[in-house]
């Protein structure tokens, strides 16, 4: 039966994917909130130069996870988050706190439904 | 437009190896349970190669996942007799002796008219030239023919994996106690029996694990 033993490994080769898939997904997503979270500290303590420079990071680990996470959600979802981070960084002045905490919270939210999109069960 | 190219090529070929590794090679030979994972490849497969913005892995898991588990699904009938009747149902005998069960073809849905066009399809025109006629469990009509002159009986099923023809063992005249009887005579109980046929002159006893292995898949 040597078809059970295919069926056995492409289940197990499947199951693999997911869980890598989910695990880099997680990691990713983990990592770009973190550095929006370091960058917003950074604002919120006035220090604009090492924020924008944080929004940029964090822009930029978006940008080259998204040639993998493609693979995984939907592509307009990511343009999104692409589109957000990357006006991020502008708003990162002192005359524009309150807009680079809406924009801020937006794009946290939207790594949150990708994160949904992915990993809910239903 | 790259990305559309490149998707059709990676599930074409992945629904091909899916369906391929199924082992089926046509339709007509597919059981239900086959018949529907086969429509949700197709239709997996055509969504994503239709909707550019879904990700390739959201079509290849789910192709690979109902390849996987219908293999599996089949292993477990193979093992479980009772789980392939009801995964598969069971065939239906539909003509005895030339003489239509209308019961039968009530219960499968099936008309006449149906019926003659699936005996016509076998090169038979009259169903009085029909020994056995059953429908499959996939549908199809599989038929025994009236021998001619000279010509042999056929063998008709009566015990195959455990499964009992009743009806064929009625239509030989012959019962239960005679089945236990010619089993006991040749030492063997009914879950060691692969297949026995018979007809009215002769009897084919073939027992598990003595049968020939198949060729290769």
């Amino acid at each position: 039966m040597k078809r059970n033993l295919y069926a056995v490994l492409l289940l197990a080769g499947v199951t693999l994917t997911v869980l890598l898939s989910g695990g880099f997904l997680s990691k990713s997503t983990e990592r770009i909130l973190d550095q929006l979270d370091t960058a917003y500290q950074y604002a919120q303590a006035g220090r604009y130069a090492d924020a924008e420079d944080s929004y940029r990071e964090a822009a930029k680990t978006c940008n080259q996870d998204s040639h993998l996470l493609y693979l995984m959600v939907r592509r307009s979802l990511l343009d999104e988050i692409n589109e957000s981070l990357a006006i991020l960084e502008h708003y990162a002045q002192k005359d524009n706190f309150a807009d680079l905490s809406v924009e801020t919270a937006r794009v946290t939210e939207q790594l949150h439904q990708l994160q949904d999109s992915f990993l809910a069960a239903f | 437009m790259l990305s559309a190219v490149t998707r059709t090529c990676v599930i074409y070929l992945i629904a091909i190896a899916a369906l391929r590794l199924m082992g089926k090679r046509q339709l007509a030979e597919l059981q239900p349970s086959e018949l529907v994972t086969t429509f949700l490849i197709s239709n997996v497969a055509s969504i994503c190669i239709e909707e550019p913005e879904l990700p390739l892995l959201s079509s290849l898991i789910p192709i690979l996942l109902l390849c996987s588990l219908e293999i599996l699904n089949s292993t477990l009938a193979w093992y479980f007799p009772p789980y392939a009747r009801l995964l598969f149902g069971k065939p239906i005998t539909v003509i005895r002796n030339g003489e239509i069960d209308e019961t039968a073809l009530s219960h499968l849905r099936i008309t006449p008219n149906d019926l003659a066009e699936s005996l016509r399809g076998v090169e038979i025109f009259s169903p009085e030239e029909v020994l056995w006629g059953v429908v499959e469990s996939n549908g199809s009509l599989s038929v025994a023919k009236k021998p001619q002159e000279n010509q042999p009986e056929p063998l008709l099923p009566i015990l195959i994996d455990r499964h009992l023809y009743g009806d064929n063992l009625r239509a030989l005249h012959h019962d239960e106690a005679w089945l236990t009887r010619l089993l006991s005579q040749s030492g063997l109980q009914k879950n060691e029996v692969l297949a026995l046929l018979a007809s009215n002159t002769q009897t084919l006893l073939i027992p598990k694990k003595t049968a020939q292995k198949g060729g290769p898949n």
